[in-house]
């Protein structure tokens, strides 16, 4: 197997982790008292109420999917760029997989964002 | 009382404890004492510039003229926009340094016995990293050998830099005086000759042993191992020291401030004033400078691609990548500039509440008349100045050619006045209201922050081109480094707090306890951090160590305003879910939520991946290094002048020609367009070359071999989606936009209800009601 094969292969792991990352950050309540570094003044004080609409963070949310969305598609892009270029046995045990786990991810953070 | 006791009891006291303002004070002038102490050593430890170099044989090689001559020739024909020297410059050319110091060695061991002999061998590192240069009398001398390799490589130079067929990324022809090609290569050998020579009395040469060199035996320097792992150290402490104190004590009080309503009022029945209107035509500079800086950033990127023809134009001969690059780079810095400089202007008449001085839009049109010459004639002097134009006042009218500072010093000088005009501008328009404010209150904040930018940016001024590199570069850092990501970054978090106070989503307390953080943790990161870009252009070990500790903290503030931006915009949420009125600034806060986040990303985890010395050992001059910079100047800086830009837009057009869905369009466009860039060539292809670096050899890495083998020619090419979508999808609306505001900036507004006169422009935002006066409202005791 070369080892160009070998490093975009690792590379697309590595963003399609960075995707679900950015996806797994856009989703949790990144406000300044959620943080658990403040759970010892939320003890004393108590947590704000919860807002009843918050578009931006809905909004902060949508661009983390969308930013790793577009890291999930580069993921499949170089893969099936890489499977063009070289595609004996070895080459595409390797990129095969990764390309279908890219599927997935691709998949899911679409879903995600037209929701 | 005294007069001046009167003036002091009209003053609005200090919103906040005096605490943070000593605080800010203290770091602020500690991390100032240390710059300043930096700067002494860089004048006392810069690598000498010898009278003469002669070889063992008595025979002058070149001599301290045709170096600092050789320097100039490398400025003016914009060689640091095509290749770099100590790492520092443009990615498509050689690092002329590393390049020099390989070949010279290869040369050397072959007139030594070549690569298989171990004699040669140790001979080659022994000669290399022996220091005989005599400060008593001027000389340094070389050995027979390198000074035969040095005629040499005046004929390579002359070969490549003059090649008639082009295909270099310069123009054909580009160096062709012999006596011209000479010097360069005298200014490429010192740099390799400090690269190897050791300090005296020192284990490591003038550049920390940088570039990595087997040949010279250059590998990475005790400091340059150690700082890093306390670099690393420092990071993770600070950042659970900062969160865990803000946790424990909550220094910022983001609670408590439920008990307002809001109403937003309608864009259209807020009052602009003269300077106002003539911001459009700011914000329309500014889109159709982004659209030539991403058009020209293309063409640079088409280089990295192919370099043998745009599509079949021969396009070297007219625009050359080291023209292109200059523009890319000095566009970025204008059209950002120019929205911050209109925000400003706009903020100003919503910060005072009051009329704005007579002539005001006539002085804003005048400055943006000076900014366009500005831009088009330094433009238009880097390719006349690379062509050979202006004689002895090329560093004045042409290509100065520091990277970043590429425009003429008279540009240069221009471009300071300018902005010293634009503070006056905001002084004639804020003076009613500072004299009633504490000195330490956001409208006085705002001001000052505004003024340490002509101040900040008059320090490049320094840069003089027939001074030692290192002395050039620490006062080039003063403006790539300090002003932009420090005195750019306070006045845009002033600027953003005081967006956020005005719309009544921020209590002014807490906007003033965020600036102060800033200026607390910008002081101790930022400023003597400026010191990461010094670690090998032969500033002393000291420099490098202190860059390397400090530097760490600037990724802290980074995180940390990240969260605190988040906060931001949930109080946004909050208090629009209680206004009866829509909020009419939804994308212009979608692009401040992208600043978040490209801080974060780019400017953040991209920056401290190529922040630790012994990765930038190995990695400067990289696409690690664009990674970052492309991630961390358009996704922080270029995302808030857009952010600027559609905030003021939204009062210019009117409702019946805003489109937010080309708002939209723009912002999913640029980000994607970024992320895209990002992820699929410049940070595969800067591992790979970073890589290559390390396995092969940093000389190797930076061949046009390299950088133009399958592979990376395959990464190049994969960006071009991308880029379409930034630049027809992401400028093109916001061009049209701006369009819109010059169109319509003068249609008459409807007239406002009836208000008392001192209350005329007073809400030129929003109306801010204590909750008990809102549910009197809703009930109709109150007017509504």
């Amino acid at each position: 197997m070369r080892s160009e094969v070998a490093f975009v292969a690792g590379y697309a792991v590595i963003l399609l982790a960075a995707a679900a990352v950015l996806h797994r950050l856009g989703r949790r309540n990144s406000a300044a008292w959620a943080s658990p570094a403040l759970a010892a003044y939320r003890r004393q004080f108590g947590a704000p109420e919860p807002a009843p609409t918050d578009w931006p963070h809905r909004d902060v949310g949508r661009l983390h999917t969308a930013v790793g969305l577009v890291a999930a598609l580069a993921a499949g892009l170089l893969v099936t760029a890489e499977l063009v270029r070289f595609h004996r046995l070895a080459d595409a045990a390797l990129l095969g997989p990764v390309g279908a786990g890219t599927l997935v991810v691709v998949a899911y953070l679409a879903r995600r964002l037209r929701r | 009382m005294t007069s001046a006791e009167v003036g002091s009891a009209q003053r609005r006291s200090l919103l906040i404890g005096r605490g943070w303002v000593q605080a800010a004070a203290l770091v602020s002038l500690s991390g100032l004492f240390v710059l300043v102490l930096m700067g002494f050593l860089t004048y006392q430890s810069s690598p000498p510039i010898p009278a003469r170099v002669v070889s063992d044989t008595g025979a002058v090689v070149f001599t301290g003229a045709d170096i600092r001559s050789g320097q100039d020739v490398f400025l003016r024909n914009g060689l640091m926009e095509y290749g770099s020297i100590f790492g520092h410059g443009a990615y498509l050319g050689p690092d002329f340094t590393a390049d020099y110091l390989h070949r010279s060695a290869e040369l050397v061991t072959t007139a030594y016995g070549g690569p298989g002999s171990d004699t040669a061998a140790s001979r080659v590192r022994a000669e290399f990293t022996a220091n005989r240069y005599d400060p008593r009398t001027g000389t340094l001398t070389v050995p027979a050998a390198q000074a035969a390799a040095f005629d040499t490589l005046v004929g390579h130079y002359r070969d490549t830099l003059g090649n008639p067929a082009g295909r270099t990324g310069l123009r054909p022809s580009a160096i062709t005086d012999p006596a011209q090609v000479r010097q360069l290569t005298s200014y490429f050998a010192w740099s390799a000759w400090s690269a190897a020579a050791k300090r005296p009395a020192q284990r490591y040469s003038y550049t920390n042993n940088w570039p990595p060199e087997p040949l010279v035996g250059n590998g990475p320097s005790a400091d340059t191992v150690v700082w890093s792992v306390l670099s690393l150290i420092a990071l993770l402490g600070g950042t659970g020291a900062l969160l865990a104190a803000f946790g424990r004590w909550n220094w910022l009080g983001w609670h408590g401030r439920e008990r307002e309503e809001l109403r937003f009022r309608e864009p259209q029945a807020v009052l602009l004033t003269p300077a106002q209107r003539a911001t459009a035509w700011f914000f329309l500079t500014m889109a159709a400078l982004f659209l030539v800086q991403a058009l020209v950033g293309a063409a640079a990127e088409h280089y990295r691609a192919d370099l043998g023809s745009f599509f079949g134009i021969p396009l070297d001969r007219w625009l050359p990548y080291n023209l292109v690059r200059t523009w890319h780079v000095q566009l970025a810095l204008f059209w950002v500039s120019t929205s911050f400089l209109a925000a400003g202007i706009f903020l100003v008449p919503m910060i005072t509440r009051r009329r704005e001085p007579r002539g005001q839009g006539g002085l804003a049109y005048a400055l943006l008349g000076a900014l366009v010459v500005v831009v088009v004639g330094s433009l238009l002097g880097e390719l006349a100045g690379m062509r050979g134009a202006f004689g002895r006042l090329w560093s004045w009218l042409g290509m100065q050619g520091f990277e970043y500072l590429d425009l003429g010093k008279f540009w240069q000088i221009l471009l300071t006045i300018g902005m010293a005009f634009w503070v006056v501008l905001l002084w004639r328009g804020l003076r009613g209201r500072l004299a009633t404010e504490s000195r330490a209150n956001m409208p006085w904040l705002f001001f000052f922050a505004a003024l340490a930018l002509p101040v900040v940016y008059a320090t490049g001024l320094l840069a003089r081109h027939g001074d030692t590199y290192t002395i050039t570069d620490f006062w080039r850092f003063m403006v790539v480094h300090l002003w932009v990501e420090d005195f750019l970054e306070l006045f845009t978090t002033v600027m953003v707090a005081y967006i956020f106070v005005l719309l009544g989503v921020v209590r002014e307390r807490i906007a003033l306890r965020v600036i102060f953080l800033d200026v607390v943790l910008y002081s101790a990161g930022g400023v003597i951090g400026t010191a990461h870009h010094w670690y090998f252009n032969g500033e002393p070990a000291s420099v490098l160590a202190l860059g390397a500790f400090f530097s760490a903290f600037e990724v802290i503030p980074l995180t940390f305003l990240t969260v605190e931006a988040w906060s931001f915009i949930r109080l946004g949420a909050r208090q629009e879910s209680r206004s009866q009125t829509p909020f009419p600034h939804r994308w212009a806060v979608m692009f401040l939520v992208a600043v978040g986040f490209w801080n974060f990303l780019g400017a953040g985890v991209f920056g401290f991946l190529v922040n630790l010395p012994i990765v930038s050992y190995y990695e400067i001059g990289t696409a690690l290094t664009a990674n970052h910079a492309h991630a961390a100047m358009m996704g922080v800086y270029g995302m808030l002048a857009v952010g600027f830009a559609m905030f003021a837009l939204r009062y210019l057009v009117p409702a019946d020609r805003w489109s937010d869905r080309l708002a939209a369009i723009s912002f999913w466009s640029l980000n994607i367009g970024l992320a895209w860039m990002v992820f699929v060539t410049l940070l595969p292809m800067g591992i790979l070359q970073l890589y290559h670096s390390v396995d092969i050899g940093y000389w190797d890495a930076r061949t046009p071999e390299f950088l133009g083998n399958a592979t990376n020619s395959m990464l190049e090419w994969l960006r071009l989606p991308g880029d379409v979508l930034f630049i027809a999808g992401g400028a093109g609306p916001l061009l049209w936009l701006a369009v819109q505001g010059v169109l319509h900036r003068g249609r008459p507004r409807p007239v406002p209800p009836p208000e008392p006169a001192a209350d005329l422009d007073l809400r030129l935002f929003t109306e801010v009601e204590t909750h008990e006066a809102a549910e009197a409202t809703a009930a109709g005791a109150l007017p509504g």
